[in-house]
């Protein structure tokens, strides 16, 4: 019977891979709109 | 509902609390979903442990495709009343769909290599799945390509709804078509035919995509929202100097 243990954890680091940096991106992205729109607020 | 959001001071209001929690509702189904999935759920019959691949590939699928749904309601929203936040809220489901349609794509390539053995194949379903994750990128790159934002707004809107006829065809392609893919297990007549020991952390997992994508749909629209006030103050500046 084939192994096909690397390709289930393959798949879910792939998966884990793609979501964290989709939240990283979104997070970066949300905090330099935020940090720009305070100090225009500010001025 | 929609219509107290519809007023951004409200809708920032609302996303400061819902956004973290949301955020922290996705984790924990995660932290439960996933060792239930890699290690508690039963391994397939036939298919053995391959199949907890579908634990991360059939929520992500499912979502790529509600996804889209909500954007083509959004749209439609957009062109026909003109919500303020309507092509806001499309505009920011776009990333996150378009991350869930890759993902998908890949980790059934994955998935077929050990099961049907190849890690690709040109038949209905992945074809009609390859199209949505082009349609995801050809939206985005509309909004990217047009400086005029309510210009780009209704383009993409257009494009947006002429995409949704691809919903159904995803969905359907494995009763229309003889291919290799299995038929739906879960949306079918019938009811699911999944055994529940697998369908519990199937819906697990796909709790937590569903509240991950709130998260970052709030926390994209707010970003949106903020940028608005930065480029409205910039240009009040520009005329007053």
């Amino acid at each position: 019977m084939q192994n096909v243990w690397p390709y289930v954890i393959g798949a879910y680091a792939v998966t884990g891979v793609g979501l964290v940096a989709l939240v990283i991106a979104v997070t970066l992205h949300l905090m330099r709109w935020s940090r720009r729109a305070r100090e225009e607020s500010q001025r | 509902m929609l219509d107290a959001l519809a007023n951004p001071q409200r809708f920032m209001a609302f996303s400061a609390w819902a956004t973290p929690a949301l955020a922290l509702l996705a984790a924990l189904l995660f932290a439960v979903g996933i060792p239930w999935a890699l290690v508690y759920s039963p391994a397939d019959y036939l298919q053995g442990d391959s199949a907890r691949i579908m634990y991360v590939h059939v929520p992500a699928a499912w979502w790529a495709l509600m996804i889209y749904g909500f954007m083509g309601v959004a749209s439609l929203i957009g062109l026909v009343w003109r919500h303020a936040l309507a092509d806001v809220a499309a505009r920011a489901a776009a990333p996150i769909g378009a991350t869930f349609a890759g993902l998908c794509l890949v980790t059934g390539s994955i998935w077929g290599a050990p099961t049907w053995g190849t890690w690709w194949e040109w038949d209905g379903r992945l074809t009609s799945m390859l199209v949505l994750f082009i349609t995801y990128l050809g939206y985005l790159a509309l909004w990217s390509a047009i400086e005029d934002e309510a210009k780009a707004a209704r383009l993409a809107a257009i494009l947006c709804l002429v995409g949704v006829i691809n919903l159904p065809i995803v969905h359907f392609s494995v009763t229309w078509w003889s291919t290799l893919h299995q038929p739906a297990s879960v949306f079918r007549p019938g009811g699911s035919a999944i055994d529940p020991s697998m369908l519990a952390p199937l819906l697990i997992m796909a709790g937590a995509y569903a509240a991950l994508f709130g998260a970052l749909l709030l926390a994209n629209m707010r970003a949106a929202i903020y940028q608005r006030r930065v480029e409205a103050a910039m240009t009040r500046r520009a005329r007053s100097a």
